[in-house]
């Protein structure tokens, strides 16, 4: 008798659960923030939210908690039902970042993803200032010049990192700023004579010829409305192949353990997304890539970032958690074989 | 120049053409309702409802959506001073300077007139920052750019310092307590710099920080219920409501003091990051440092009303100028917007007159019509919320107490967070007993984190020397600001004492 009940309340509780997938989402979903309202990850992230929204056919708040460099809302979401109503949201960056800066235990493997847009960072300068990217490294080199960045760990610092390696240039002296457009502003000021930021955050500054690129950290240069062409790394520095790779994306989260049909609605509804025009748009006005990744390519995307990034901030000498001790293989070892591996089952 | 003018006159008909249609109108004028409504109720502040609010004008036209971002916006910062007046707790952090003569006028029975001058002097300060924004924006823009993170540091200080100076009547040295122990309280939570782990014992919750919502709820909204369930027999407001708007002398006497005030405003707004908050406190100590009756202040002052009122309301156009010109938010609520901006492929910055000729007009005609809509709200709304003030304390302060909770869990929407307000209520209470002020504490923790973060940053820009800071002008004249008021604070305390014991030895 009590194997009768048992059977008859798992096979319930299989309904329901599958029952529960196929009706959702009955209730709003909620997109919890790492950052705050009106900063750059937000901004990324509201416009693919709203569209999928629009194809699900139901709204989906999105709600700021700041702290811990996103580990606050990280936490926060993890602690809750993997119902399909808890997302959250960060920047690739600062999420690789969360175990080795001993924010939160998490890392991608907990977590699907889908990312929207990728942007390269661009170490930019006063217009005219340098002739070229050696002449603003010899200017890094003689340990006069500041660099602003938006904070420490930060996409661009990191970006700033290895590319300051691979130039050599060392010791260079950082100021942080609010965010990377505040950091675009203190140039245009006068404040600092450098910054590295992500580029979409100071585009129109260069449109306006307020600032210069020296340099983007991207496979292609980069074109201005104005007709002026931005120089790509790989064409101005030797052995600098791997940087682009480590461009930060913004992507949106859900726990590994939520239900596949709410994962699979949700993909569907990125997909369709991804393909409107307002999407295209408003990637080119913010001169972001389109990135569209999800799935596997999402996975390999955050496992190859998390090596670049944990030992760039290990490097610096930021880390709180060595990479070594939490299994982040260096860049160079790195084997997505090997890696995907660790998606717990 | 007259051809330049003719041109931006006739762009600036076209846009009003296109502005007054009846889906702006109508958004504007209930807008307006919604963001005074969202301004009154303690803990629901305008940032907040323009973070919940930007996704939903994600379907909307530009214009609509400026018509409707900016009406809340307008409507919450002036909000604020119907809760401060009604029940001595500020709806929005910017209304602590207007809580200071607010509650006193309306024990006295004044507290339809209160709101009124309120309201009135809020219509003004949008006024004056409106103009600005059409006639001095190119000007005024670069203003924003002279202040690098030591002045920011500088302001920083300055505000709290002045904060602490109005708020205390005999010992100037009480406020600066206070002030600094907000600083303290924004010390806890990872440092904005290297996130180094201050004060959080290893504690999740900790490592976030206090957030400014729950504390100021719980130091105004709490240990005001306590206080006054704790009296034996808790004060009646009695007599009528009385008037709500002022008799035209009095008006004509607000008028040089409204206009001081809001161009203090607007010149606070443009500064990035400094907000409504400091807006009214420098506001009120310049008025109440030039007033006739400086005694009133504090007390139950019109003048006192009007002054913080009218800044926190001009703070608005003012942080319009840099967000439009460089795209860099003057204010908390002016980086909400500039969000929705970019949501609707607007992108404000140095290109702005060439991508979207008429935008800046857009702007400040929606704002115009929104401050006509405000005030003729707030001036109807105004004796039906004074009548609150004569339901009975012992049951208004209860109700009170779950909206405060609902207040402080809806920001983060953490339980953390409603166990910071009872803390801070706690605190209040303690304080108050003992005669501190309050302000100064919020205002310690809204700037803390300013202060110390710009503080370090411009410590990494000199690596580490403090000379080649003291070179910078604008940086000199807050120097020079902070020293004559710990200076004049001093004195004060100094002819106190002396007058006191004047008295004990007459006596």
């Amino acid at each position: 008798m009590k194997r009768v009940v048992l059977l008859a309340l798992t096979v319930l509780l299989v309904c329901s659960s599958g029952v529960l997938a196929s009706d959702w989402p009955s209730r709003i979903p909620v997109v919890t923030v790492g950052f705050s309202a009106g900063g750059g990850t937000d901004t990324a992230v509201r416009p693919i939210i709203a569209k999928m929204s629009e194809y699900l056919g139901t709204t989906i708040n999105v709600v700021n908690m700041p702290g811990a460099s996103g580990g606050i809302a990280a936490s926060e979401v993890l602690q809750r039902k993997p119902d399909g109503y808890n997302l959250y949201a960060t920047g690739s960056g600062p999420f690789v970042g969360l175990r080795v800066f001993d924010y939160v235990d998490t890392d991608w493997t907990d977590w699907v993803s889908w990312h929207p847009f990728s942007g390269p960072a661009g170490l930019i300068a006063k217009p005219g200032a340098y002739e070229s990217f050696d002449d603003a490294m010899e200017a890094l080199r003689s340990g006069n010049c500041n660099v602003g960045i938006s904070g420490f760990g930060a996409g661009p610092h990191v970006l700033a990192e290895v590319l300051f390696g691979v130039a050599g240039v060392s010791d260079v002296n950082y100021v942080t700023f609010d965010s990377c457009h505040s950091a675009a502003v203190g140039v245009i000021a006068g404040e600092v004579e450098f910054a590295m930021i992500s580029f979409s955050a100071g585009v129109d500054f260069a449109e306006a010829n307020q600032i210069e690129a020296v340099v983007l950290t991207s496979f292609e240069p980069y074109k201005l409305a104005n007709g002026k062409e931005l120089p790509a790394v790989v064409d101005v520095l030797e052995g600098s192949e791997h940087i682009p790779l480590l461009s930060e994306t913004w992507p949106i989260f859900i726990r590994r353990d939520t239900p596949q049909p709410i994962i699979d609605k949700l993909t569907e509804a990125f997909v369709w997304a991804m393909e409107q025009p307002e999407i295209a748009e408003f990637a080119a006005s913010q001169s972001l890539n389109i990135a569209g990744y999800y799935g596997e390519e999402a996975d390999r995307f955050l496992s190859m970032h998390e090596a670049g990034y944990a030992w760039a901030i290990h490097n610096a000498g930021l880390a709180q958690v060595s990479p070594d001790k939490l299994g982040i293989s260096t860049i160079d070892e790195w084997d997505w074989e090997v890696e995907k591996q660790k998606i717990k089952k | 120049m007259l051809e330049t003018i003719t041109r931006e006159f006739s762009l600036f008909s076209h846009v009003f053409g296109s502005i007054l249609t009846a889906p702006n109108i109508l958004m504007m004028i209930f807008g307006t309702l919604g963001g005074i409504v969202i301004g009154a109720i303690p803990g629901l502040t305008a940032t907040m409802a323009l973070a919940l609010l930007i996704n939903v004008s994600y379907g909307m036209n530009m214009d609509l959506a400026l018509s409707f971002l900016l009406s809340v916006y307008v409507g919450a910062v002036t909000g604020g001073c119907i809760s401060a007046t009604m029940i001595n707790i500020p709806g929005t952090p910017s209304a602590a300077a207007t809580a200071l003569d607010g509650f006193p006028l309306a024990k006295k029975g004044k507290g339809g007139l209160a709101i009124g001058v309120g309201i009135i002097a809020s219509f003004f300060g949008m006024i004056i920052s409106i103009i600005s924004l059409i006639v001095l924006t190119p000007i005024i823009s670069k203003l924003a750019l002279k202040f690098g993170h030591w002045e920011m540091f500088l302001i920083s200080v300055f505000g709290i310092m002045i904060c602490g100076n109005l708020t205390t009547e005999d010992a100037p040295v009480k406020g600066w307590i206070v002030g600094f122990l907000g600083i303290l309280t924004a010390m806890v939570g990872l440092d904005a710099v290297y996130a180094y782990p201050r004060f959080t014992f290893n504690l999740l919750q900790l490592k976030g920080g206090i957030s400014l919502i729950p504390a100021l709820i719980g130091l105004f909204g709490i240990s005001e219920v306590v206080s006054v369930l704790q009296e034996k027999e808790p004060y009646k407001i009695e007599g009528k409501v009385g008037r709500v708007v002022p008799d035209w002398k009095d008006i004509k006497s607000l008028i040089p003091i409204s206009i001081r005030s809001g161009i203090i405003g607007m010149l606070i707004g443009v500064i990035p990051g400094a907000g409504e908050d400091i807006g009214a406190w420098v506001s009120y100590d310049v008025g109440k440092r030039r007033s006739k009756h400086p005694e009133r202040f504090g007390k139950g002052s019109i003048e006192g009303v009007a002054c913080a009122e009218t800044a926190n309301n001009a703070v608005v156009g003012g942080a319009m100028i840099p967000l439009l010109t460089l795209a860099i938010p003057g204010s908390p609520p002016a980086a909400m917007v500039l969000a929705a901006m970019w949501l609707h492929g607007v992108r404000p910055g140095p290109l702005l007159n060439f991508e979207f000729p008429g935008f800046l007009y857009a702007v400040a005609i929606v704002l115009l019509l929104c401050s006509v809509f405000m005030l003729i709200w707030g001036l109807a709304l105004a004796k039906p919320m004074v009548s609150v003030l004569k339901i009975k304390r012992e049951i208004l302060m209860p109700i009170i107490v779950p909206l405060t909770v609902i207040g402080a869990y809806a920001g983060g929407v953490r339980i953390f967070d409603v166990y910071v307000m009872f803390f801070f209520g706690l605190l209040g209470y303690v304080l108050r007993n003992l005669e501190y002020p309050m302000a100064p504490l919020v205002l310690g923790i809204i700037l803390g984190p300013m202060a110390d973060v710009s503080f370090r940053r411009a410590m990494m820009q000199t690596k580490g020397s403090l000379l080649p800071l003291l070179t910078r002008p604008m940086g000199l004249v807050f120097v020079v600001a902070i020293i004559w008021i710990i200076y004049s604070g001093y004195r004060r305390t100094q002819q106190l004492k002396r007058l006191a014991s004047e008295v004990a030895s007459e006596a």
